[in-house]
């Protein structure tokens, strides 16, 4: 069984090395198959290994073992080990198969590219890193992993690296990320230096040693990390601006994988959590800040993706409240019906994109319905999913999380189920506000011109391109079924043991109220977004709110946090850096060894040049004074 | 048996004999490399008899100047092993590189990288202080005759910088290694092991001066500047790949065990400077016009880690900052060979004129991301496991040191980044066209990939390195943590 | 033949080492600093001739003798400068002839 999770973690780096050696020397298309291929055997291997793994009894299903000793110095030791259990499962299937789906998917959306095979490449090493992180058996190598997916994520978002603005936001994605990574190394050294060990089964088994005030620091720290990966307060910055990079590549990093990984971080870690109470009702903090904040950014953009991108920021916010709220099992279920319904959403931006020629504006769309029905039935099973509408998979998984929020009652989580009930609104209101002025009413100039032009030539897409848009249509219609309130208990039967401290389940009627609730909100949303979209044409003026300018501006600038990010980061460190280079560092170094030494000798030099004076006689007169004061010496010191 | 003698002995006699005879530039330059790689080999035999628990190994101990008590006494231990081999790597690639990238180089240049060779092993493996003093000081005279005679066009100045910082360290270190020679209990003897702990706090701060200068740690790093924008592509990457090492090596393997009182007592203020020029190298290497100011100032980033990893007084610091300068030693040379490739194909190295390098050259972007993120510590990298020691050892030294420290890693992406974005990526430099080959080719590549591949070796299995560093970096700075309160 | 006591040689000595002295400090003709050199030098061999015959030994000889080839040839130099400076017409004067001053 492990050695299938070994087979399904080397597949996808056998297929980037492949891509690598061959680069040129394989046809394009062949790239595209290569990495396809390997994506798919690994999703057979992950399944294989998963259906072994429900074959065993539950107290058999935490499976770990070591290929080599990576790292080593004095009584620090760290092994290249993974750890099989139902969690690592489920993040198996879900990056090995929305993986493959998006692979496919690139092979018809990025026909043309010259960069064909380097991105094929890059994808492979993407879901490398990513199953290093799920697989993983100790912090060093999740860290591994997710460093690693840092990295591919940077080189994808800058992947069209002529565009400057691409390259911008691979460079701050890839720092942001960063300051993440530090947050886990530092918690890494926390838990060694307090723990001893760095491997999962070794810091749970001690974990309840830890006083609580260590445990909080410690989550707290992996929490920075888990923050910025999943692009939540106050490290998100990066993630509508990594839109920048081929739509592919956000579906499948930024709606599907690795924006979750911080999500599986904190259920991983849910021993050390669960003697960190504090550090939990952070993760809610973070958690309903961001839905809002993020779900009424989404409301004012403009540009597909980007809207697409908040939604995800938002949905990964109520996957920290499940996760804070200890129900484990809730956030990872929506991070599961998410991947399907996002990158659903965003496969489906990308046939838009791609018909329109890369436009990405809603603005220029409008009436898309007519001549694009198919991608416009999937993207509305998505939105639907999206807004949680029943019996579609995204209701159930976020009634899950609110509902346990109702049963878990404190006051924190009173605040949580209201605002996730807000946020359930403002998800209508921006899912269909952007169903509605691309899909329908009147087309915009710019669609006008192509859109029909390009439908009528190569339809809505390639059939690489429709078929994965087809199965994540269906995945995101049924997966919800899994966990049918008071019916089905897949799900958290699944990943109850994962838990040692328990986790929080709601009862039937507690979840039903909940959807009621919920569903009652989403729909008055999409009524609402139709009220102010559906009629009439997608002129600008509209897609504002109307009132509150300052409101409005607000959004538009995303609530000024990256200006403030500007001023208070970038222009401070650029300003030092160059005052220091043209000021202090450079003058110093020059003047140290030549002007310092050189003045300092040139000085001697001019004191002592008076008796330099080239009169021989004189010289003599100095010599025999000399050596007459000598002689003198010597008589005075004989006698 | 093969010792240490006989591998300096081939990079010294072969070194010497390509520089003065007069050989045309092909034979001298296969010579060279032929010697170079004849130490390559012994080195590769080192390492697989090496054994970890054997303390000082393949080493020769005889009298060499009976009169003063001064002795060839050589030995490698583990940290010894890591750097001599490292030093073996960068300077075949680097002979390479300049056999099959230059067209205009002189004989006698490959020569003199050999004897710098020779020098550098001497420093590397010298139990005698008169004999670590030999390579130490040696090792600057093929070098500043590489840089005076073949540099860039400021060569006099660069020249200058150097003499005038690297002079005032080692002579005042020669007064010191002097005092403690003919201040022996049983008459002169210079072997370090009959200097432990008996050397005053002056002779600690000259020696520590001089080491602080070679290494270079802030504020002392001035000459280090014109030294690499000067030289050539091949010598800069020995200067700043290994040359620089001879100083953090030194403070491991002399420094510390030497004087383990002064050492534990002074250690938080090598400390706060190692942390300062961490910062400071970082800061400066972001606003660098060049790729050359770049890799300069992010090797005095790193080799200020490497300094604070030694004066963490520990285990995992010790291991740690061996490992780290074995990392920065491959890096920056191929980062110096890489950069110097671009920058003598084009005439010049301003990121104004060069940019935009990954359009149609595929190999050279593959090379430059591979070296760039090895020299961000990406996690997973061989320097990422380096400074996870080095931070780890900083953290259970004193949480906030391993927390301040562990910021460099923000900053160490920043600067990367940018050096990366500024050569590969965005609008392509107007100079960029004149490139002939486009594209890396074989003689520099072959002249780079092994650099390239030592890294990713090192990044696969790091722990067959540290493992063989471990013991004798622990014994190195035993004596001095047992000091410590 | 009556013999004369050291003290009389050293004597001699001393005024000798004072002529000369003076005139090199006093003469500027290149010609009698020379000259005056010569008489120094023949003073410091009195002295030793004469301290050898008191000791008995023929080390200070052997110095005299070393000094007399040293003087030849110092001698040799100085008038090859003084004539090669006579054929270029220049000033024979000492505190002219500074060119070399730092």
């Amino acid at each position: 069984m492990t050695e299938l999770v070994w087979i399904s973690l080397a597949l996808p780096l056998a297929g980037f090395l492949a891509l690598l050696v061959l680069g040129t020397r394989l046809p394009a298309r062949g790239a595209g198959w290569i990495g396809s291929l390997v994506m798919l055997a690994a999703f057979v291997a992950a399944a294989a290994a998963t259906i072994m793994l429900a074959g065993k009894p539950e107290e058999q299903r935490q499976v770990s073992q070591v290929a080599w000793t990576w790292l080593q110095a004095g009584n620090f030791s760290v092994g290249l080990d993974i750890w099989f259990d139902e969690l690592t499962a489920v993040m198996l299937l879900v990056v090995t198969g929305i993986g493959f789906l998006i692979h496919v998917f690139s092979v018809g959306y990025m026909q043309g590219d010259g960069q064909y095979r380097r991105f094929f490449a890059y994808l492979n090493l993407f879901v490398f890193s990513m199953l290093m992180l799920v697989v993983s058996g100790n912090l060093v190598l999740l860290l591994v992993g997710w460093g690693l997916v840092g990295l591919s994520s940077y080189l994808l978002i800058g992947f069209w690296h002529e565009k400057a603005s691409a390259v911008k936001a691979a460079k701050k994605a890839f720092v942001m990320n960063a300051i993440g990574d530090v947050g886990i190394a530092v918690g890494a050294f926390l838990l060694f230096v307090e723990l001893g060990t760095l491997t999962y089964g070794g810091m749970f088994a001690r974990a309840a040693e830890l006083d609580t005030a260590t445990a909080t620091i410690a989550c707290l720290l992996l929490l920075v990390g888990a923050v910025a990966k999943s692009a939540q307060l106050p490290l998100h910055t990066w993630l509508p601006d990594a839109m920048e990079g081929p739509t592919p590549v956000s579906a499948l990093i930024h709606a599907a994988t690795m924006v979750t990984a911080g999500v599986y971080l904190i259920a991983r870690f849910n021993p050390l959590f669960a003697e960190a109470p504090y550090a939990l009702d952070t993760v809610i903090v973070i958690g309903v800040l961001g839905l809002l904040m993020a779900g009424a950014i989404a409301v004012v953009q403009t540009d597909i993706k980007r809207i697409i991108a908040f939604s995800t920021m938002s949905q990964i916010a109520y996957m920290f409240v499940g996760v804070g709220l200890s129900a484990y099992w809730a956030g990872i279920f929506h991070l599961f019906t998410h991947a399907f319904f996002k990158a659903l959403l965003f496969m489906g931006a990308g046939l838009v994109i791609h018909a329109l020629h890369g436009e990405q504006d809603i603005r220029n769309m409008g009436g898309l319905k007519r001549v694009m029905p198919k991608t416009w039935f999937c993207m509305l099973i998505g939105a639907l999913a999206l807004v949680g509408i029943f019996p579609f998979s995204g209701g159930f998984s976020k009634d899950a999380i609110l509902s346990s929020a109702l049963h878990v009652g404190t006051p924190l989580a009173w605040v949580a189920y209201i605002a996730g009930l807000v946020g359930a609104l403002l998800t209508g209101i921006y899912t269909f506000r952007l169903m509605f002025l691309v899909f329908h009413g009147r087309m915009s100039p710019y669609a006008e011109k192509v859109a029909p032009h390009a439908v009528e030539h190569h339809g809505e897409g390639p059939r690489t391109m429709l078929w994965p848009v087809y199965i994540l249509t269906i995945g995101a219609a049924v997966t919800g079924l899994l966990q049918i309130p008071g019916v089905t208990h897949v799900f958290f039967d699944w990943l109850d043991p994962i838990a040692p401290g328990g986790m929080v389940e709601p009862s039937a009627p507690q979840e039903w109220l909940t959807t009621g609730i919920a569903v009652t909100l989403g729909l008055v949303g999409i009524a609402i977004a139709a009220h102010l979209y559906l009629r009439g044409s997608a002129a600008t003026d509209q897609i504002r709110l109307g009132r509150g300018r300052l409101i409005a501006h607000a959004l538009e600038r995303r609530v000024y946090w990256d200006d403030l990010y500007e001023v208070v980061f970038e222009r401070p460190a650029a300003w030092a850096a160059a005052f220091l280079r043209r000021d202090v560092d450079g003058p110093a170094a020059r003047w140290l060894p030549l002007d310092g030494a050189g003045t300092l000798t040139a000085f001697l030099g001019r004191t002592f040049n008076v008796v330099e004076n080239g009169v021989v006689r004189s010289y003599a007169l100095v010599f025999a004074l000399g050596v007459g004061g000598l002689l003198l010496y010597l008589l005075v010191r004989g006698a | 048996m093969i010792t240490i003698s006989w591998l300096i002995g081939v990079a010294a006699i072969v070194g010497l004999l390509v520089t003065v005879l007069p050989f045309s530039r092909r034979a001298g330059g296969y010579l060279a490399l032929l010697g170079s790689l004849a130490v390559l080999g012994g080195v590769i035999g080192f390492i697989y008899r090496f054994e970890p628990s054997a303390g000082y190994q393949f080493g020769d101990d005889v009298a060499w100047i009976p009169q003063l008590g001064i002795r060839w006494d050589v030995a490698v231990d583990g940290v010894s092993l890591a750097m001599i081999a490292v030093t073996a790597l960068v300077t075949a690639c680097a002979i390479g590189y300049g056999l099959w990238a230059g067209r205009d180089r002189n004989h006698a240049t490959y020569g003199l990288l050999l004897l710098t060779e020779a020098f550098l092993l001497l420093v590397f493996s010298a139990r005698d202080l008169f004999a670590f003093y030999v390579g130490f000081e040696g090792m600057l005279i093929p070098l500043l005759i590489l840089l005076a005679i073949w540099g860039g066009a400021e060569r006099r100045q660069a020249v200058v910088q150097v003499v005038a910082y690297t002079a005032l360290g080692t002579l005042l270190m020669l007064v010191g290694i002097l005092y403690l020679g003919l201040t022996a209990p049983d008459g002169p003897s210079f072997a370090m092991a009959d200097a432990v702990g008996r050397g005053p706090d002056w002779v600690f701060w000259v020696f520590a001066l001089a080491f602080a200068i070679k290494s270079p740690l802030f504020p002392l790093h001035g000459w280090v500047m014109p030294a690499y924008r000067q030289s050539s592509p091949e010598v800069a990457a020995v200067l700043s790949g290994i040359a620089s090492k001879a100083g953090g090596y030194a403070f491991l393997a002399v420094l510390v065990p030497l004087f383990p009182e002064q050492a534990s007592r002074f250690a938080w203020l090598f400390i706060a400077l190692g942390l300062v020029g961490f910062m400071w190298g970082a800061l400066l290497a972001f606003r660098q016009p060049d790729s050359r100011g770049v890799i300069a100032y992010s090797s005095i980033a790193q080799m200020s880690f490497v300094v604070l990893g030694v004066f963490l007084l520990s285990d995992l610091g010790a291991t740690g900052a061996t490992f780290q300068m074995v990392n920065h030693a491959l890096i920056s040379a191929a980062l110096f060979l890489l950069a110097g490739w671009a920058e003598t194909k084009a005439g010049s190295g301003a990121f104004a004129h060069l940019g935009g390098l990954a359009r149609n050259r595929p190999i050279l972007a593959t090379v430059v991301l591979i070296v760039g993120m090895a020299a961000l510590a990406v996690p997973g990298s061989s320097l990422f496991a380096s400074e996870f020691l080095i931070l780890l050892g900083a953290f259970a030294e004193a949480w906030w040191l391993g927390a301040i420290a562990a910021v460099g890693i923000v900053l160490a992406a920043m600067y990367m980044l940018r050096w990366i974005s500024a050569v590969l990526h965005e609008r392509e430099g107007d100079l960029v066209g004149s490139l002939r080959p486009p594209d890396l080719r074989s003689g520099a590549l072959v002249a780079i990939v092994p650099l390239v591949l030592a890294l990713v070796l090192l990044s696969v299995a790091p722990a067959q390195l540290t493992e063989r560093i471990d013991r004798s970096a622990q014994a190195l700075v035993a004596a001095a943590e047992e000091v410590a309160p | 033949m009556t013999s004369v006591g050291l003290p009389v040689y050293l004597g001699l000595s001393a005024i000798l080492m004072t002529i000369g002295l003076i005139g090199v400090l006093l003469r500027r003709s290149p010609l009698t600093t020379l000259l005056s050199l010569e008489v120094m030098l023949n003073s410091v061999n009195l002295t030793l001739v004469a301290f050898a015959r008191q000791v008995g030994g023929t080390d200070g000889q052997v110095f005299a003798l070393v000094v007399m080839g040293i003087a030849a040839a110092e001698v040799v130099v100085g008038l090859g400068l003084v004539v090669a400076m006579t054929r270029r017409e220049m000033v024979l004067d000492t505190d002219e002839l500074r060119t070399l001053r730092g």
